[in-house]
């Protein structure tokens, strides 16, 4: 291994941060942390040129980006969800099959008249036509449903952006519909929401990212 | 330099619904309406009405069961933003959509056909009327139909092209695009007409207006 310091980047919570310490684990790669499990900081037992940063899954692509990463763990759709000058910089090189989750246009249940993105245009016309509003969308992820609304000729929205528990935004006046990232459908289902038949933006999973001007990193071929 | 004006997108349009359903009250379900503006984006609206799916029948089974029920719920009640009366009113017509899978295939083959159409603008009128009296429309273009009649202007060759569409709602009349290639550089310009967009956006008075954008990237 090369003189300088190796920095990885693990997210510091949730499903990813626990299904990459799983990959540590496996790969026999003790990490430490010297003021225990809280601490940001960490690194591994016997290897004195890695340093791992806990940060957030969001974070963890900008510093790839902005190269202050070497390494880094997070989600695609975060990657694809980001501007597309941070997209440009970064590559995934290996995808895990932890972590994975869909994002999907839901509706309300009760919209027994809408099951297709077309009856969404349709409606979305509607909207303007009629009650001279925007169909407005929650998300948590408004770039990719934005390109992905278009994509399929709907162009009359509003995007609404959500930090969280976007779920309640149709029954609370905030939004119509919403688009978020689901795994088995079932928050969506308790909420009275259902996912419309072609409207599967992106599957994502965990993934093993790198700044695109990498130098060759030998630790890459453990993962 | 390719254009094609939307009023013969319309009249296109205007035949396939009537042709597309035996009772002339109800018209090509309204969510196919963009299909040639949009064109090439929106190939698989073309593939949904060709094989008739957008109407799933065991869906629509489940869904009978939902219907039933919600009649007998408040009709003024709202769910995000629409009212259960709204909601049944148009499931109710989209069930009863007497579509058949025979006649959405005739369909598409004249709407791939109408796509294919691409000429240089001289006979842009002539392919165009061979295309209406193939299909019995009754409609003729005249030979000064178009603004353009020549086939060259400067050194840019002007063709006539019935697939290419802007797919942005404010278009009203004639949309074109100018591809001017050099040895050092590209050039994409994209535009038309659009007279009620100032009207749209608020002012009071129509004011009739012609727009296009360069991408400055490229230049």
């Amino acid at each position: 291994m090369s003189n300088s310091i190796l920095k990885i980047g693990i997210p510091s919570k949730g499903r990813l941060r626990s299904g990459v310490l799983n990959i540590f684990k496996r790969k026999k790669l003790k990490i430490l942390s010297e003021r225990g499990e809280r601490d940001l900081f960490g690194f591994i037992k016997g290897e004195k040129n890695i340093i791992i940063n806990y940060l957030h899954a969001r974070e963890i692509i900008e510093r790839l980006a902005d190269g202050s990463l070497d390494i880094g763990f997070s989600g695609y759709d975060l990657l694809k969800e980001s501007e597309i000058n941070i997209q440009k910089k970064v590559i995934v090189k290996k995808r895990y099959d932890f972590g994975e989750a869909t994002l999907v246009v839901a509706i309300p249940d009760d919209w027994i008249d809408v099951q297709t993105m077309p009856d969404l245009e349709e409606i979305a016309f509607e909207f303007k036509d009629k009650k001279r509003n925007r169909l407005r969308i929650a998300t948590k992820y408004p770039n990719l449903t934005r390109e992905f609304m278009f994509s399929r000729g709907v162009t009359q929205f509003k995007l609404v952006k959500s930090l969280g528990a976007t779920e309640i935004y149709p029954f609370t006046g905030s939004s119509e519909i919403i688009t978020d990232i689901t795994s088995t459908g079932a928050t969506l289902k308790a909420n009275k929401l259902r996912i419309l038949k072609d409207g599967i933006i992106l599957k994502s999973q965990a993934c093993l990212m790198t700044p695109k001007k990498n130098k060759e990193v030998e630790l890459l071929k453990v993962f | 330099v390719k254009l094609i004006p939307k009023n013969i997108k319309n009249i296109v349009l205007d035949f396939i619904k009537k042709n597309f359903r035996n009772d002339e009250n109800q018209n090509i379900p309204k969510q196919f309406s963009k299909i040639i503006n949009d064109f090439p984006n929106s190939k698989w609206k073309i593939k949904r009405l060709e094989s008739n799916s957008d109407v799933d029948p065991t869906i629509v089974e489940v869904d009978k069961r939902r219907y039933l029920k919600m009649l007998k719920d408040k009709q003024t009640s709202v769910i995000a933003s629409r009212t259960i009366k709204e909601i049944l009113e148009r499931f109710d017509k989209k069930i009863k959509d007497p579509r058949r899978t025979k006649k959405g295939s005739n369909v598409v083959k004249i709407l791939k056909e109408y796509l294919k159409i691409e000429c240089p603008i001289n006979q842009a009128s002539k392919k165009l009327n061979l295309f209406f009296k193939k299909y019995k429309i009754n409609l003729r273009v005249q030979d000064d139909y178009f603004p353009i009649t020549k086939n060259k202007i400067n050194n840019l060759n002007v063709t006539f092209n019935s697939s290419f569409g802007r797919h942005l709602e404010y278009y009203t009349g004639l949309v074109f695009k100018i591809d001017i290639k050099s040895k050092s550089q590209k050039l994409n310009i994209r535009g038309g007409r659009y007279d009620s967009l100032i009207n749209d956006l608020g002012f009071k008075k129509n004011i009739p207006a012609v727009g296009a954008a360069i991408n400055l990237e490229k230049l």
